[in-house]
């Protein structure tokens, strides 16, 4: 379903984990609004109640430090599309507010003027951030936000089962081939696949496109030059039906839910699981082997990872109270932050982070490296739903599900992505 | 049911045996997702990764804790019932006095009156609920208890009126009529003559009410977007659409949200089941 | 109790209040009318008020949102007239979600009728256990629909199901399948919660009413040498038709509006093969905020349903005439 994506983007989201169960969220309580050490913050609403507590300790150690009174507020995902930009016009809404870095969300609200320019503040306080990752938040030569962690979707293995079988990872598609042939003959199931969530159907086609046409592809698909019914994406989501006919994949995937194919990848029933870097955490926890994480490998190499950015802070251009909430910004855009979100939340900060005296996995830990790798120049593809309208993720999530299924042809699907993008 | 104690004969009772097998087979099958929640919820975490359907194969109340407080099935919980009790009294006492006054008492635009409460009862929720939402958050109702318990009311009053105005209507005129003779006002007659003798309706229609409300998804779904006051049902199916989400505390979530209602519906079966039979008998 | 299956019991069906009750005009006096009517406008008040706000309101705001493009900030939401509907009439979408309807009201109607009749013939005729065998077979009713599909979505579990291992237990391995993700049986494995659902209510109430069944006839047929079938089909079905035809009537509109369990167990996929006009509705409404779309289709499914309700109510008034004047 739509709404799980869209939580399961607030999940993975690094500022926004709180939870409605403390009772400090008020949506539209202004009470305190007169007091300038008092601002609002907006966050998405997590799933995870025990990360909101780490949370609100956390910025508590800011609100002392400063002086400044944070009041979390939380909405789901789903409303605070629906209700933010009524709220930052009515001049209602939050005086800090974390949003999607992504074109369709901050930069939606940063071309209607509602957000306040950060381009400055930048300079004066020297945040250090990924150019990648600050591209997404830039409109018009102008940075309105922080970036959000990254997410980063690849392909996980179990490096156990590669060493026993003698397998390599793969580094092409023909690698995976053969090694996905191995893994069958040896009767475990090469890549578990579960879509019967739909949004992880986004996940995959992000994947195997962002590996055969490179960011510069995929920039071109969200810009418009080109066009969605075009081969590579027809490949690209012909590759998973073959898949899926040569049994790489568990048996009909549209109904192995996100839940049982992360069971499968940690009771070694299947060798690979194709997903994000979100699950980095839960690998540590629940698999008793050593795991590898890859980019899921292109026609002609190694590919590239896939990813996006969770949501990050915006400063309303509304508030009346713009130092205190540059402050606070300041406070979560330090690299304090980023390294307390690693080790808390265990997702990746979209600054470089020393991980040396850090208390990190091997596994996070080299998914931190490969990330500050890319900003030096390699090259970074894009997680598909959070760069394009809502009728086009639904044309996606139906799209790939109906390829697991036959129900749909990748040629359907494609015309359906280039039809849904023209909307 | 006479007729079948007096042809009990060998083939008769080889044939009752027969039925009672069927029948607890049958029963088995029914309840069988129930004994499936119960058995996975009181799994340890570790049994549940590996064999989640196995039926209790593990014991341990962990899966509960961790559903109650990190799951939040506790507030959930609670505002279920923020959510139900006060929806369910004003259904209750708005219909008795609707359904006493279509019943028993001629007023100027009975007729009309009557005509809406009957418009209520045809027209799905569905037909008004996306317009309902801008209007609640028109008029700030949005994300409250008093908006909610507003619409859950409203949702249940038609048929509550039908429910009442319908044990009111079977009352005899004599009863009344005795009543004025002996100087009784129009408001005592309703209160202490009518009243006492609708009680068991009242009952029925509250169980009812209770559980239908309890059970409602579709409205604090759709007008409780933030978490605050997010009841069971909500609840429950926010945590099943979670990017990863572990079997054991879910299937305790499950057992929470559906155990007040087993509850009463095994407590006050008789009332429960009058509400649903109401319509049957009563019409 | 559920959308998926009725919400609420049908009502006695409407009319003005019925005979005994009715206030005696003749008898009372001018003071005493006057004293009746201010208190019966004073008890209906809060309640007229409440429906008029929430639910007459929203109901007209309906009708002027379906001729015109809402999207749900626009305050003044141009006018497009009737395009909403012939955008509907051409959406394939919508067609593939009424097949869906039609699907699930004709087999969502008749099996729990089956399946409900055969649960209470069964508990009907055994006496001992009896209340065992009424909570075991209603309960499911009074469950919430989200639970419930919770809950079978583990049974339709593909490898770990009970479904899936049941079959493989009888030798029927090769029927198998992941039946929530299979575009051919995702619609009929939900269709079979609902049942299950719907079947107890079928149940309760056919069970109440074969407690009316006239044990005389039932006697008397039997001394004529009827077997049990024709027994059913002569003496008990003409006797409950009534509630019969109410049953009907409630799990057939049910299946307009049907929601909850879809929307739980596949949330209309995959790839939309479970899709009905109702999560349709919903998906246009509140993901694609297309508003005003969203709610001419759930107009659509009101309107689709009035003629079927007033047909059933019909005819059930009918019959229980009939029955009374025998």
């Amino acid at each position: 379903m739509r709404t799980s994506v869209l939580k399961g983007l607030a999940l993975a989201s690094a500022g926004l984990l709180a939870t409605a169960c403390t009772g400090t969220s008020t949506p539209g309580g202004d009470e305190g609004d007169g007091d300038a050490q008092s601002i609002r913050w907006l966050i998405e609403e997590p799933e995870d109640a025990a990360a909101l507590k780490s949370l609100e300790q956390h910025v508590a150690t800011f609100e002392k430090d400063s002086g400044i009174e944070v009041k979390i507020t939380t909405l789901p995902f789903d409303t605070m599309r629906t209700v933010l930009q009524t709220q930052l016009r009515s001049g209602e809404g939050p005086d800090v507010f974390n949003w999607g870095s992504g074109p369709s969300f901050g930069g939606a609200l940063a071309r209607n003027g509602l957000i306040y320019d950060l381009t400055d503040a930048y300079e004066e306080n020297g945040w250090e951030i990924y150019d990648f990752a600050k591209e997404e938040v830039t409109v018009d030569g102008k940075v309105y936000g922080v970036p959000g962690e990254l997410e980063t979707i690849g392909l996980f293995y179990n490096k156990e089962i590669f060493d026993e079988l003698g397998l390599q990872a793969p580094e092409s598609l023909e690698d995976l081939d053969a090694v996905s042939q191995e893994l069958k003959s040896a009767d475990i199931i090469p890549m578990s696949v579960g879509d019967k969530d739909a949004w992880p159907g986004g996940h995959l086609l992000s994947m195997t496109l962002s590996s055969a046409i490179g960011s510069d592809g995929m920039e071109q698909l969200f810009s418009g030059d080109k066009s969605w019914d075009s081969p590579e994406v027809v490949a690209a989501l012909e590759l998973w039906q073959d898949y899926n006919e040569q049994e790489y994949l568990p048996e009909s995937p549209t109904s192995v839910a996100y839940e049982t194919m992360e069971t499968m990848f940690y009771t070694g029933k299947a060798a690979m699981i194709p997903t994000g870097s979100w699950l980095v955490g839960e690998m540590d926890d629940n698999a008793d082997f050593e795991v590898g994480y890859i980019p899921f490998p292109g026609p002609d190499g190694p590919g590239i990872f896939a990813g996006g950015l969770g949501s990050g802070p915006f400063i309303s251009a509304g508030t009346s109270k713009t130092d205190a909430a540059l402050e606070f910004v300041d406070f979560l855009a330090s690299p304090e932050h980023g390294e307390w979100t690693v080790e808390n939340f265990h997702t990746i900060p979209p600054q470089p982070i020393d991980t040396q005296g850090l208390d990190v996995s091997p596994l996070l830990a080299q998914v931190l490296e490969d990330t500050a790798q890319i900003s030096d120049g390699g090259d970074f593809g894009y997680n598909i739903d959070v760069k394009v309208s809502d009728a086009v993720n639904e044309a996606m999530y139906d799209g790939v599900q109906g390829v697991l299924t036959g129900q749909r042809t990748p040629e359907q699907v494609a015309e359906d992505l280039q039809a849904a993008a023209q909307e | 049911m006479k007729y079948q104690k007096a042809r009990l004969d060998t083939r008769g009772k080889l044939r009752l045996t027969g039925k009672h097998f069927l029948l607890i087979a049958l029963s088995i099958v029914m309840v069988f997702p129930l004994i499936l929640t119960i058995s996975t919820a009181l799994k340890t975490p570790s049994d549940v990764k590996l064999n989640p359907f196995g039926l209790f194969s593990s014991f341990s109340w962990e899966n509960i804790t961790t559903a109650w407080t990190v799951g939040s099935f506790g507030n959930y919980f609670l505002n279920s019932f923020l959510l139900t009790v006060p929806s369910t009294l004003l259904v209750v006492v708005l219909s008795t006095m609707g359904g006493y006054a279509f019943a028993r008492l001629p007023f100027p635009g009975r007729g009309i009156a009557f005509y809406v409460v009957v418009v209520g009862l045809l027209v799905p929720f569905f037909t008004y609920m996306i317009p309902l939402y801008f209007q609640l958050r028109g008029m700030g109702l949005l994300d409250s208890l008093l908006g909610v318990n507003l619409v859950l009311a409203s949702t249940g009053l038609s048929f509550g009126t039908f429910f009442m105005r319908a044990f009111f209507s079977d009352l005899p005129a004599e009863l009344d009529q005795a009543a004025r003779v002996d100087g009784a006002s129009e408001w005592q007659i309703f209160l202490r003559v009518m009243l006492p003798l609708v009680t068991s309706g009242i009952g029925a229609l509250s169980v009812f009410t209770f559980l239908t409300n309890w059970n409602n998804f579709l409205v604090p779904l759709l007008y409780i977007p933030s978490g605050e006051y997010r009841p069971l049902t909500t609840g429950l199916y926010l945590f099943l659409g979670g990017r990863s989400i572990d079997i054991g505390p879910l299937a305790a979530g499950t057992l929470i949200t559906i155990l007040p209602v087993i509850v009463l519906f095994v407590a006050m079966q008789k009332q429960v089941t009058q509400g649903f039979l109401s319509g049957a008998v009563k019409g | 109790m559920t959308t998926a299956a009725p919400q609420t019991p049908v009502p006695p069906a409407p009319g003005p209040a019925r005979g005994q009750g009715r206030p005696t005009q003749a008898g009372s006096s001018a003071v005493t009318r006057k004293a009746q009517a201010r208190l019966g406008m004073l008890l209906v008040t809060p309640l007229m008020v409440l429906t008029a706000v929430f639910l007459v309101f929203p109901m007209a705001n309906a009708a002027y949102y379906v001729f015109v493009d809402f999207n749900g900030i626009d305050p003044s939401p141009p006018w497009i007239g009737l395009s909403n509907f012939t955008e509907l009439a051409q959406d394939p979408d919508v067609w593939a979600a009424f097949k869906n309807n039609v699907i699930w009201i004709v087999v969502g109607t008749t099996a729990p009728l089956v399946v409900g009749l055969a649960f209470a013939l069964l508990v009907w005729t055994v006496h001992r256990g009896s209340r065992w065998y009424r909570l075991a077979f209603f309960f499911p009713y009074v469950l919430p629909q989200v639970a419930v599909g919770v809950v079978w979505g583990w049974i339709y579990e593909p490898s770990r199901g009970w479904l899936n291992r049941a079959l493989e237990f009888v030798g029927l391995g090769s029927f198998t399948r992941g039946w929530l993700g299979d575009p051919d049986t995702a619609l009929y494995a939900v269709l079979g919660t609902a049942v299950w659902t719907a079947a107890a209510f079928v149940f309760i109430i056919v069970l109440s009413a074969l407690r009316n069944v006239d044990a005389d006839l039932m006697d008397a047929a039997r001394l004529d040498g009827t077997n049990s079938f024709q027994r059913l089909v002569y003496v008990i079905i003409p006797q409950i038709m009534p509630v019969f035809l109410m049953v009907t009537t409630i799990t057939l509109l049910g299946g307009f509006s049907v929601f909850d369990i879809i929307f739980v167990m596949t949330g209309g996929g995959p790839a939309g093969a479970t899709d009905v006009l109702g999560t349709y509705a919903y998906s246009s409404a509140f993901q694609l905020n297309r508003i005003s779309y969203g709610t001419t289709l759930a107009l659509i499914i009101t309107v689709l349903a009035i003629p079927f309700a007033v047909m059933m109510n019909r005819l059930q008034r009918r019959l229980s005439l009939q029955g009374m004047g025998a």
